[in-house]
């Protein structure tokens, strides 16, 4: 079959990075490995119109994925398609696996994926391609037409028939064994139109830039996480399987840098103990790479950490989240700040560079909780802290506190851009204005001190990134005055 | 692990399709007598359960963590004894 897989545009309101998608790598990797023709179209990076592209390739069928600011793109890229093409459209990702029905029931959407997608997706396909075989002419109506209840026992997506009916199946159980995954299929991207994993901190080549996954899911139930959306069992592919690729990343793709994408790399330390042993052994450890997400300050050892270093690491992630110590129990991390100190020391005493992500706005939060957070920052004094203001994801537990004793400012699912910099929502004396003006602070109390400046001055990337850098530093530095941007406009809504 | 948990029932869930685990933890909560307990082990931390506890059974039930991760969870759920 002629596979389609897209990536609906998903514009930032900064200069991020925009790197292939891991998700639809692996997508186009197992389709590959079914014997189809596959193509990703990465609207982020494509010079034409999806619609033109269809009318070419002329797709058996189409996944596209969403995340929450993404999903209204997925709908119009479901709809412009359907104009020009008649073809099953499948949507999967993070946002339609939370709120299946409300993509499920978009008139140019006919499936949807819930939880991890490879296994669901190449069932569809399967399907799809049987029903193929009995038709001399392929309509989207008559595959998904209640009688021929294709899709009744396929479990994990949500169906509409063509009557209009939603079908919500069981879910499936996500994927025992990862190492039966193929390697992300890289070549179906144009990875020269990339940059690398942290543009703003590294020059490197984005086409030599390349994502890693060796472990998915979490334990931990984090109430602000999205990852917590979507519970996946943590699960972890073997130290020979994940060597095996990442032999081929350095050898056969010739990768300068390898970000380690896993939402909680170090669940189990023996094997991150034994991958970086492998590491070292197969002397690939001489291409940095880094832990692109946190991983756990409970289960970062010295030792641990000295191995990586070792191995290769150059910089580990940790999610900080809060300085403050009853706001830090509230969100259930399961950590509190002496072992995040302690964190940060092991890093430091392995010659690693940090990163830590804090969150500013999270329920019950004060201007003097949130300072706290802008003080533990300066404490730790990492060499990226990531400050962002809390974006209350549907399903979480945040979102339901949000929704029963606050005030969304959201009103749109485009509003939940990660980057943009305005508040979210209001609750209690926690106004929009206070947690925006908090954000600026912790970028200026933070990265305006003469250490920063000077870590900063003192390296290549920076001058290499430096039109970057100044478009980046004044957005975020200058002070704004003016009420949120949100907050005016559902002023102006509640006025009309 | 004392006398009194080694006999406590265990729900061990880990091996149970997801849909079925919480419905399966409050049939065997709801067969407690007051005052009796019993083991959940679980793959993750089951805080999003004891929500669901605070919510559908409050001021009924007791909680403690005998084990909190990275890999294996395992929480005391009790029946509060009758005042």
């Amino acid at each position: 079959m002629r596979v389609l897989l897209i990536n609906p545009k998903f514009r930032l309101p900064i200069d991020t990075r925009t790197t292939a998608h891991l998700g639809l790598a692996y997508l186009g990797a197992v389709s590959e490995r079914r014997g189809d023709e596959v193509v990703i179209f990465d609207a982020d990076v494509e010079d034409r119109s999806v619609s033109d592209f269809v009318q070419e390739f002329r797709p058996h069928i189409v996944g596209i994925t969403a995340n929450t600011p993404q999903v209204k793109q997925a709908w119009r890229t479901a709809a412009a398609i359907k104009q020009v093409h008649d073809v099953p459209i499948v949507l999967g990702g993070p946002h339609v696996s939370v709120l299946p029905e409300e993509s499920c029931v978009k008139p140019d959407v006919d499936l949807v994926v819930r939880g991890e997608g490879e296994e669901i997706w190449l069932e569809i396909c399967d399907r799809v391609e049987r029903f193929l075989h009995d038709q001399s002419h392929f309509s989207t109506a008559a595959l998904m037409h209640p009688q021929h209840k294709i899709f009744a026992d396929c479990l994990g997506v949500t169906y509409k028939t063509s009557d209009g009916a939603i079908n919500n199946n069981p879910d499936r159980a996500a994927l025992a064994d990862l190492d039966t995954l193929p390697w992300p299929a890289y070549h179906l991207f144009k990875m020269d139109r990339y940059t690398n994993l942290q543009p703003a901190t590294d020059k490197v080549d984005g086409a030599r830039s390349f994502s890693i996954m060796t472990s998915r899911g979490c334990p931990y139930r984090c109430t602000f996480c999205s990852q917590s959306i979507m519970p996946i069992k943590w699960r972890s592919r073997s130290a020979e399987n994940v060597i095996a690729e990442w032999r081929h990343l350095v050898h056969d793709l010739d990768a300068q840098e390898i970000g380690v994408l896993d939402d909680s790399a170090n669940i189990r330390v023996k094997r991150l103990e034994e991958l970086g042993h492998a590491l070292i052994d197969n002397q690939l450890n001489h291409v940095p790479w880094i832990f692109v997400n946190g991983i756990r300050a409970n289960l970062a050892g010295q030792e641990l950490l000295a191995l990586l270093k070792q191995a290769g690491l150059k910089r580990v992630a940790f999610g900080v989240e809060t300085g403050d110590p009853a706001i830090l129990k509230s969100i259930d991390k399961k950590v509190d700040h002496e072992t995040i100190r302690q964190a940060f020391r092991n890093a430091e005493a392995a010659g690693l560079e940090t990163i830590a992500f804090l969150i500013l706005g999270l329920p019950g939060e004060t201007r003097a909780t949130m300072q706290r957070t802008i003080d533990f920052a300066i404490e730790l004094d990492p060499l990226i802290a990531n400050f962002s203001m809390m974006t209350p994801y549907p399903g979480t537990k945040v979102y339901e506190t949000v929704k029963r004793q606050g005030r969304l400012l959201i009103n749109d699912w485009e509003d939940y851009v990660f980057f943009e910099q305005q508040a979210r929502f209001e609750m209690g004396e926690m106004t929009a204005e206070l947690v925006e003006e908090m954000y600026r602070k912790a970028y200026r109390q933070f990265y305006l001190r003469p250490k920063p400046i000077l870590r900063r001055l003192q390296t290549s990337d920076f001058w290499f990134n430096l039109p970057r850098n100044v478009r980046i530093a004044l957005r975020t530095f200058l002070p704004k005055k003016e009420k949120s941007g949100l907050r005016r406009a559902v002023e102006a809504e509640t006025a009309i | 692990m004392n006398q009194a948990q080694q006999t406590q029932p265990v729900v061990d869930v880990r091996t149970i399709a997801p849909r079925e685990r919480h419905p399966l933890i409050f049939q065997t909560f709801d067969s407690l007598q007051p005052g009796e307990a019993f083991m959940l082990v679980n793959d993750h931390e089951p805080r999003p359960l004891y929500y669901q506890f605070l919510h559908e059974r409050a001021n009924q039930f007791t909680w403690s963590y005998l084990e909190e991760g990275p890999e294996v969870w395992r929480a005391q759920i009790g029946k509060v004894e009758a005042a």
